[in-house]
């Protein structure tokens, strides 16, 4: 069965498997231009194997828990006043913000390479770029610092899985092992890729992407003609595992009760 | 017994002295807290060549001066619309040169918006290092940290001219709150107030003294680093008043679409800024009550 077809919408899928990813008593932040789905994973980890992971939506520095609470709407921003509905037990002054350390957060770039680094910057010459993107937010520094990282890319192509960046926004592995601890950056760099087609994690020893898994509805070999980056691909690959109908409950009536991840755009 | 000055202000004078080619720092993020009745009247005058600063982002408030041809240089680190998109005169100006940006993460404004507040030279911070932005941005300098010897970004002080921000109340001292979080609103006005700018704030709402005298705790900015303040109700519309009403997404929508074409974005400006010579008739002409009535509900999940 494909996602398209398949009941579990791909942001589902994403908040899903990222939520797997985050551990109890973790603290961490959502972020991203589709925040939603980050902040679901969140949300849908407090609810199940997580329930001292705290939530710092970034920029408003609510800090949240959803633990014995009312279900609150999933909003579209987490900067939006809303979110203090949802579990929000601490306001932290915007300093603050910078100022406590994260187990994990989340990143979206214009492309990704083999070794995690991003760019948010342009596509194309600097000085008439095909494509501006939006600047780079926090993601340098928060890559710096951060425990680990997850990326999320929206679309899975040539164009945005690439072997050299047009622009290094944020560093990742670098050019591969040592270049973090070089320049001195504490942070652990990027655990994660997650695309519509697949999750790709990163080899311990070469720091190159790797295959993880592939959605159902996709192939390794669809995965790889859209790919322009060289990534490790295992002789097993598995097919992502979709959420147990336990799971997509809590994630439909208490994390997304109204369905916003479910009808995002590009969701089927 | 002298009388207290009162900072309540026409906008000729709050914006007096704001001249082509300075640096303007806007309060606020993203969809809020923008004091957009205050980019509205900057537009009105005609600035050219500004440097726009905003910290950590910015979207319709900065898009619609980059619209309106006020706009030389971008210092934002994130200049978008999120989840609605990208913003569509930075893309197109960025593109086609007509402005500068000034690559940067939020940390180094910071940094150099704390320099300015602390009267020191320059701020430093991490981000940067294993990045393109040195070469993008020369005023971001490699450095290596004086003490562990590593790589470090320095940036120099970021002292703007003119600072504008927008909360939910205020008095007419200059003593400010917000109905819900205030952003980087704080540091931008000690940043300019120390830097030697002009801070200017619009509220929703004037109250009296009293209100803050009575919790103190309460104030989020001090009339010490407010110059003026100017009562404009609903001044941030069509972007929230964060806590005391939502942004409007239709109306931000439709700026997104206008934009989409030069002339468009024009038309755009001139329906909602030149033909609407004050904030009574800019409210009267495209804000409606239903919106307002619905702007307010919407704060509030039952």
């Amino acid at each position: 069965m494909s996602i398209e077809s398949s009941p579990v919408a791909w942001p589902e899928l994403a908040a899903y498997v990222l939520s797997k990813e985050l551990g109890d008593g973790e603290i961490g932040s959502p972020g991203g231009a589709r925040s939603e789905i980050p902040l679901a994973a969140a949300r849908l980890a407090q609810l199940t194997h997580a329930p001292n992971l705290m939530i710092i939506t970034s920029a408003a520095g609510f800090v949240a828990n959803s633990v014995g609470k009312a279900p609150a709407p999933l909003f579209h921003s987490t900067m939006d006043y809303r979110n203090i509905y949802a579990g929000t037990e601490t306001v932290l002054n915007f300093m603050s913000v910078f100022n406590t350390p994260r187990d994990w957060f989340f990143a979206g770039g214009l492309q990704v390479d083999s070794f995690g680094n991003l760019n948010m910057t342009a596509i194309g010459d600097i000085k008439a770029p095909k494509l501006k993107g939006p600047g780079g937010a926090g993601l340098s520094y928060a890559s710096s610092v951060a425990r680990r990282y997850f990326i999320y890319m929206q679309q899975h192509s040539k164009l945005s899985f690439v072997n050299k960046l047009d622009y290094v926004t944020a560093m990742g592995y670098g050019s591969g092992p040592g270049d973090r601890e070089a320049l001195g950056l504490v942070g652990g760099g990027p655990a994660l890729v997650f695309s519509p087609m697949a999750a790709m994690d990163f080899c311990n020893v070469t720091k190159r992407m790797r295959l993880r898994s592939v959605h159902p509805g996709h192939t390794v070999e669809e995965v790889l003609d859209n790919t322009g980056a060289e990534i490790i691909v295992p002789e097993d690959v598995p097919t992502t595992a979709l959420p147990d109908a336990e799971t997509i409950e809590i994630l439909r009536t208490k994390v997304d009760p109204s369905g916003v991840l479910q009808n995002l755009k590009g969701a089927r | 017994m002298g009388t207290r000055t009162s900072k309540l202000s026409s906008v000729d004078l709050a914006l007096d002295g704001l001249e082509d080619g300075q640096t303007l720092i806007i309060g606020g993020s993203l969809f809020h807290n923008k004091p957009m009745y205050l980019v509205r009247e900057i537009i009105r005058r005609q600035i050219k060549d500004l440097i726009v600063v905003s910290v950590p982002q910015a979207s319709i408030d900065v898009d619609l001066l980059i619209s309106a041809g006020c706009v030389a240089e971008v210092r934002v680190p994130y200049m978008g619309f999120e989840y609605l998109g990208l913003a569509p005169s930075f893309r197109k100006a960025a593109s086609n040169g007509k402005i500068r940006v000034w690559e940067c993460d939020e940390t180094h404004i910071l940094a150099a918006l704390e320099a300015s507040a602390r009267k020191l030279p320059s701020g430093i911070a991490k981000a940067g290092v294993g990045t393109d932005v040195h070469r993008l941005n020369p005023d971001l300098k490699l450095v290596k940290d004086h003490i562990s010897g590593e790589p470090m970004t320095a940036v120099a002080a970021l002292k703007p001219d003119l600072a504008i921000m927008h909360a939910a109340a205020g008095d007419k001292y200059g003593n400010l709150r917000y109905s819900g979080y205030s952003f980087a609103d704080l540091m931008v006005a000690e940043a300019t107030r120390q830097g030697g700018g002009k801070v200017v704030a619009s509220v929703d709402e004037v109250v009296p003294n009293a209100s803050f005298t009575k919790d103190p705790f309460r104030t989020n900015i001090s009339c010490m680093l407010i110059d003026h303040v100017i009562e404009a109700p609903y001044g941030a519309y069509p972007c929230s008043s964060h806590g005391s009403y939502q942004f409007n997404e239709a109306a931000i929508v439709e700026y997104l679409n206008a934009a989409k074409t030069e002339q468009g974005a024009l038309d755009y400006i001139d329906d909602h800024v030149m033909s609407v010579p004050s904030h009574d008739k800019y409210l009267s002409k495209h804000v409606n009550l239903h919106s307002l009535i619905e702007a307010k509900a919407k704060t509030y999940v039952d």
